[in-house]
């Protein structure tokens, strides 16, 4: 079945690659005619002149730009210019096609808030037969398809460490399916027996043996107890606690694919006490331009537009009126009891989030990942070592600075700065 | 037969016992002393009894009418050159942002204010961490516009179909008031910074992006580096 599997997978991948072999082949003999040393120069100018504003196969501040050439010898002539021309005009300065009223520029001139630049004297004639050469081809001469980053890190679906219910019922199913085997096969014993005219005395059935019955005691009160100690212990504990969240939002899309720093978007980390669940605005950053998501498409991102009021078709904040916050769920939750502050550990402890997070940059719904237990508090008080030589939190503690370069400690634990007095954290 | 069926039934209700036992991660699960995990007041991010005026259950509330920011300085025409006023909540109190109104404050903005901060090495080394942090993403290391987001490692394009400009090309043209509106409120296709980063914050990561653009630091304006050419490209500019 495994084999099976194999092959089948090899299969997929062998007819994935042939098509991706006779895809680029098509691609290299549809554009054979274009000239790669234009292409490439209206590129360059493309990405230092126009692509903060435009994309040649996406909307941003200004519109996609792919097919304008066309769109633009739909415009018709006019005094005595094609299509074509007037679209240099614009490129060039696009108040002189507006004030000459070519009729498409006007409509293209109303139909955007934002409005262009001016490039007369930066682009010549020629450079805009470049730039509208790569823009019709962008795709000519595309980097290989390797460079596509997978869709999600690795998938981290099954919560703590704990085994799931499905996996003891399934152990036990096959416990009783064991069972009532031996029982089948000795009812048979006893039929081939009685056949045979062998009369056997009726013999004790194994679970009606004493020594049975108290290895079963002993074991029931062993795991009973152990039961007992183990929910006790996790009582109030969240490890492995992994809630459905309003937005499928992926860590490891976001911090794990596209390597985006964990204070970009959580940056009271390294500000203050909490840290934050980053509003939309922050999330806007980005997907005012992202509207399409590798997994889900467009309809995650749409919740995010529907909870701060974006209309992504006008690209404006036109529906703020009907706006409501995502009601995310908190996973780390400390008793009001314990205080703690992640900037003190962020900033003076300089501890990594992957140390108290895990790995988030893999997970695609997050976890918690530590038992968040006063033990493991303390565990990591008592081993860590202070970065202490050249961190000017540390300046004022003389006593120890004096006692590290008399040799009389030969390292500073949080715990020998006082991190497992009860007052620290409880007050 | 049935006998033996009927003796499976404790085997299976041990089996049920047993599999019930197993945690949910979709619940947090129980705790020892409600009220003590869960006080009365609220902290952080999480949802509070009372609705907001907007209908919301949001524990984050707007401060009273006429509270005061810490750190606030009062709009006055005589402390307006005072730094501590220029680094103040200013910007939050005194600029608007609107997509109407972006051009008209961009311009006032890049009159009006003027860099408070001094150019050291720690202001210019943390201005590049917290670069490294916001910035990156879209603008690159560099500052070339080539982010992760935008340009792929291997040369694709990202998901983030605008390029920012080149801080080389672009940041000479600019008033250092004209940047800070900008980090604040954001342009186009690029938002706003002006909620993840404090004043001074923005201050030193313009600080650290002139550095990489290779504009001398106390140039305070765009008139010293640019020249004939780029003076033009700015006019321009301004008419956008």
């Amino acid at each position: 079945m495994i084999l099976e599997h194999h092959a089948q997978a090899s299969k997929k991948l062998s007819l994935t690659t042939l098509l991706t072999v006779f895809l680029c082949l098509g691609m290299l003999v549809a554009h054979a005619e274009i000239d790669k040393a234009k292409w490439s120069e209206g590129k360059a100018l493309f990405k230092s002149n126009c692509a903060a504003c435009h994309n040649p196969t996406a909307d941003g501040t200004g519109p996609a730009l792919k097919g304008a050439t066309a769109r633009w010898d739909g415009g018709g002539s006019y005094q005595g210019k094609t299509g074509t021309q007037w679209l240099h005009v614009w490129i060039n300065n696009w108040h002189d096609a507006v004030n000459a009223k070519y009729p498409y520029a006007v409509a293209m001139r109303s139909s955007r808030p934002a409005e262009m630049n001016v490039f007369a004297g930066v682009l010549k004639d020629a450079d805009i037969d470049n730039i509208l050469l790569y823009v019709e081809n962008s795709d000519a001469f595309a980097a290989p398809a390797a460079a596509a980053p997978a869709a999600g890190g690795g998938s981290a679906q099954s919560g703590g460490n704990a085994p799931g219910a499905s996996l003891y019922i399934f152990v036990l199913f096959l416990i009783v399916l064991v069972a009532i085997l031996i029982g089948v096969t000795n009812r048979l014993d006893q039929i081939i027996d009685e056949k045979k005219g062998i009369v056997t005395a009726p013999k004790t059935r194994f679970y009606k043996k004493p020594n049975f019955i108290v290895a079963v005691i002993l074991v029931l009160i062993v795991y009973c107890g152990y039961a007992t100690v183990d929910w006790g212990v996790h009582l109030g504990r969240q490890q492995g606690y992994q809630p459905d969240q309003p937005i499928k939002f992926s860590h490891a899309l976001h911090a794990g694919t596209h390597k985006i720093d964990c204070q970009y978007c959580h940056q009271t980390a390294y500000k203050g006490k909490n840290s934050n669940i980053p509003s939309l605005n922050t999330c806007m950053n980005c997907h005012k331009n992202v509207s399409k998501g590798p997994k889900y498409g467009t309809e995650e991102i749409a919740k995010i537009y529907a909870a701060v009021g974006w209309d992504p078709a006008t690209k404006t904040y036109a529906n703020a009126a009907s706006a409501k916050p995502v009601e995310w769920v908190r996973i780390h939750n400390l008793p009001d009891h314990v205080y703690f502050n992640h900037s003190q550990h962020v900033n003076a402890g300089k501890v990594q989030c992957q140390t108290c997070h895990g790995p988030v940059e893999t997970m695609d719904q997050v976890y918690q990942y530590s038992p968040l237990s006063m033990g493991w508090c303390i565990n990591c008080h008592r081993q860590t070592e202070v970065q202490f030589a050249s961190n000017n939190y540390y300046s004022t503690y003389e006593k120890i600075h004096q006692d590290l370069k008399n040799k009389t400690i030969d390292k500073v634990t949080v715990e020998t700065i006082g991190g497992t007095e009860c007052q620290k954290c409880h007050y | 037969m049935r006998n033996q069926i009927i003796k499976l039934i404790p085997v299976a209700a041990i089996a049920l016992i047993l599999a019930s036992c197993g945690r949910d991660a979709k619940t947090p699960g129980r705790i020892y002393m409600p009220d003590m995990t869960y006080s009365n007041s609220y902290k952080a991010y999480v949802a509070s009894d009372v609705p907001t005026p907007e209908g919301n259950l949001m524990s984050a509330r707007y401060p009273a009418a006429k509270t005061i920011p810490y750190g606030y300085i009062p709009n006055d025409s005589a402390v307006r050159s005072n730094p501590a006023y220029l680094m103040s909540y200013m910007a939050k109190n005194h600029y608007t942002h609107s997509a109407e109104k972006w051009q008209e404050e961009f311009d006032r903005a890049g009159k009006e204010i003027k860099d408070p901060l001094a150019y050291t090495d720690d202001n210019k080394s943390e201005g590049a961490r917290l670069y490294n942090i916001n910035c990156t993403p879209c603008h690159g290391t560099k500052g070339d516009g080539a982010g992760q987001l935008v340009e792929l490692p291997g040369g694709g394009d990202g998901p983030f179909t605008s390029r920012p400009p080149d801080y080389k090309t672009r940041l000479p043209l600019e008033n250092d008031g004209n940047i800070f509106y900008v980090v604040s409120y954001g342009k186009n296709m690029m938002g706003g910074y002006g909620f993840q980063l404090s004043v001074k914050e923005r201050w030193q990561v313009i600080h650290y992006i002139k550095s990489i653009a290779g504009i001398n630091g106390d140039d305070n304006g765009a008139g010293a580096t640019a020249s004939a050419a780029t003076d033009k490209g700015k006019k321009d500019d301004k008419k956008k």
